[in-house]
């Protein structure tokens, strides 16, 4: 009898010695089977971007619906050197917030200084060139489809950060802050259930916030007594093209490849042409495909993304090869130096009054192109560096 | 022991003779109908970017693109009474580009919900109606034809309601280029279709048409000159410029066809 009392008595005791943990604790379970993280709060919290003046509102995956916590998550995964294979190289590597998200040279280079192909690609308003019924949406080349499939890529890209997934995954899953960072965004109950497609979902999700639209241009739209001065109206006629109505006797008419309308003023088609870069007798001739790689349609090859115009002037040098290191020669180009192809655009092969533009002309559209230069991010605290602060990880769990 | 048998007998019975209380699906009650279109020059299947078209001059016609938006799409009943059957849609034959194999499909417009019943007709305009045309891009959300820019001309407040480009080889072997884009509240043709169209609820009717994509530069007096001609620009209403836009879109309806 006692001997039953005593073993009672152990087992109560041993119950309520048991503290409950604090809800931010991961209590270890076992190395092997990961971090359990069920004590942890999951109350995922909405968020809705607000587009910016003169755009719609933002398309968003039904798959990957935008969440507070996760845009968090994003953020430090944006940042985080740990993405790449010798932790010297994170996203913001190639994409600087001061360069509109690009590196300012001519192509990217990743780990161990290898040299990339192809020129870094601005990341402002980057949500906006998601088309749900097209296949071919992001990259110069259109390789992928969504931001979810695109962001996954230079990880695991011999260029560029060169580190495979299930690298990053372990890395993730082991590391001391990660697993709560992911099961407040997520949900996950234990770290092992870090996965390469949750990194992307909220890499995606933070790059859906990197929306601005604060240029001169748009004070001149949206903003009374602002004004951009005679240059760059001029420019920006020149840029339209048939603005008064009537063919003009020269005109640039830009606005057909980087179109805008008041309600979606994203300076892009958001297509792909060949913009006479290099010459082409036929579609084998072309050295770099292009977007004609994915698609394979020979007629594809040597056509490349029509970039967004916004914030051009911070984004040096230019093409999908960097190979132009000002805006001038990129005008130069366009006047003077369009190589044949048989798929050269239309918008250009039969813009004779191209050649007519004189010196100030192209002056002007340089005017009117520093006119959709946006600074007013620089200093938005949700899109700056998280690792430059003491404890990065420290407000997360505020 | 009998009478626990029969009543373990009845209520086996009971269970086995409940009806299945699975929801059945309600039954159909409308139609389908699929516009196929199919792009040709000269009763040739249109392989775009290919270089084997004659143009009347003896020299070869390449199409780079041919598209165009369609709306206010409506069977026609017997009494003249019309039945919109779609408010819109966007005819692009950019699938035309690998083979005349590929192109051979065309372009399909499946439209559902159509009322069942018998017609006499089919009628919709090339481009789009000035209702449609007050709107703009950021107006409609990302998965609609209507929402994407590259559709749009600013300088014409107006969407580009068909685009045609391409180019003609000449004998040196160079290229002279022609594009042509109609816009604007005016352009807008409206087109009839007499045929006796059947459509049963639950099952998909097809009309299949040719857009004989020559016509676009050879259509009688509103033939365009590439050479002189090779651009549509903007224009307000009765200059040359916009008369040009317009004449594309006048011949690019006159090439559209219902077959039999």
């Amino acid at each position: 009898m006692k001997t039953w009392i005593v073993l009672l008595a152990t087992l109560i005791f041993g119950f309520v010695a048991c503290k409950e943990d604090p809800e931010n604790t991961i209590t270890p379970v076992e190395a092997d089977n990961g971090i359990a993280l069920d004590t942890i709060s999951y109350d995922p919290t909405s968020y809705t971007i607000d587009p910016p003046p003169g755009f719609p509102p933002m398309p968003i995956p039904a798959d990957n619906p935008m969440l507070a916590e996760a845009v968090v998550l994003g953020r430090f995964l944006f940042h985080d050197k740990m993405l790449s294979k010798d932790f010297s190289l994170s996203c913001e590597g190639c994409h600087d917030l001061k360069k509109a998200f690009t590196d300012g040279i001519p192509t990217s280079v990743g780990v161990e200084g290898i040299a990339g192909e192809r020129n870094s690609m601005s990341l402002v308003n980057v949500g906006y060139n998601w088309e749900p019924t097209r296949q071919h949406n992001f990259n110069w080349d259109g390789a992928f489809s969504t931001l979810e499939q695109q962001v996954l890529s230079p990880v695991r890209h011999p260029l560029e950060m060169n580190v495979s997934w299930d690298t990053v995954e372990v890395r993730l899953q082991q590391h001391p802050h990660y697993p709560y960072l992911f099961r407040k965004a997520f949900g996950i109950e234990n770290s092992k259930d870090i996965t390469r497609d949750l990194a992307a979902k909220a890499l995606a999700q933070f790059l859906r916030t990197l929306n601005s639209a604060g240029s001169l241009y748009d004070e001149h739209v949206h903003t009374p007594f602002v004004y951009m001065d005679q240059d760059q109206q001029r420019g920006f006629d020149l840029f339209l093209g048939d603005a008064l109505g009537t063919a003009a006797i020269a005109d640039a008419e830009c606005a057909h490849c980087h179109a805008f309308t008041a309600s979606k003023a994203t300076f892009a088609r958001n297509g792909f042409s060949n913009n006479g870069l290099d010459e082409a007798q036929d579609f084998a001739d072309f050295s770099d495909q292009g977007l004609g790689k994915h698609t394979g349609r020979p007629s594809d090859n040597g056509k490349f993304r029509e970039v967004t115009l916004r914030n051009i002037a911070l984004t040096a040098p230019y093409m999908h090869d960097g190979r132009f290191a000002t805006l001038e020669e990129v005008l130069d180009h366009y006047v003077d130096h369009i190589k044949p192809a048989p798929n050269l655009a239309g918008e250009i092969a039969t813009a004779d009054e191209l050649s007519n533009l004189s010196a100030q002309d192209k002056q002007d559209i340089i005017s009117f192109l520093h006119a959709l230069t946006d600074t007013s991010y620089y200093d938005k605290p949700e899109w700056q560096d998280p690792f430059e602060q003491p404890e990065p990880f420290a407000t997360v769990y505020e | 022991m009998r009478l626990y048998l029969l009543a373990t007998l009845s209520l086996l019975i009971g269970f086995t003779a409940c009806k299945d209380k699975t929801p059945q699906p309600e039954p159909t009650t409308t139609g389908e109908l699929n516009l196929n279109f199919k792009a040709l020059v000269n009763n040739q299947t249109l392989v775009t970017y290919a270089e084997d078209y004659s143009y009347t001059d003896g020299n070869t016609l390449t199409l780079q693109i041919l598209e165009f938006y369609i709306s206010d799409i409506r069977l026609v009943k017997a009494g003249g009474e019309t039945v919109q059957i779609s408010p819109y849609s966007y005819v692009n034959f950019n699938n035309n580009q690998a083979t005349a194999a590929s192109a051979e499909k065309g372009e399909d417009v499946l439209i559902d919900s159509i009322p069942p019943g018998d017609y006499t007709g089919i009628q919709y305009n090339l481009g789009l109606t000035e209702a449609q045309n007050a709107m703009e891009p950021g107006d409609f959300p990302a998965t609609s034809m209507l929402s994407i820019t590259a559709n749009y001309w600013t300088a014409w407040q107006s969407y580009i309601f068909s685009k045609v480009e391409g180019y003609i080889v000449l004998p040196d072997g160079s290229r002279s280029g022609f594009l042509y884009h109609s816009g604007a509240d005016g352009m807008r043709q409206a087109l009839t279709f007499n045929k006796t169209i059947s459509i049963a609820a639950g099952e998909r009717g097809n009309l299949s048409f040719n857009v004989n994509a020559e016509r676009i530069l050879s259509n009688g007096s509103t033939s365009i000159d590439p050479y002189t001609e090779p651009t549509s620009h903007s224009g307000n209403i009765g200059t040359d410029a916009y008369k040009l836009a317009k004449r594309s879109a006048i011949n690019l309806a006159a090439g559209i066809e219902l077959n039999d």
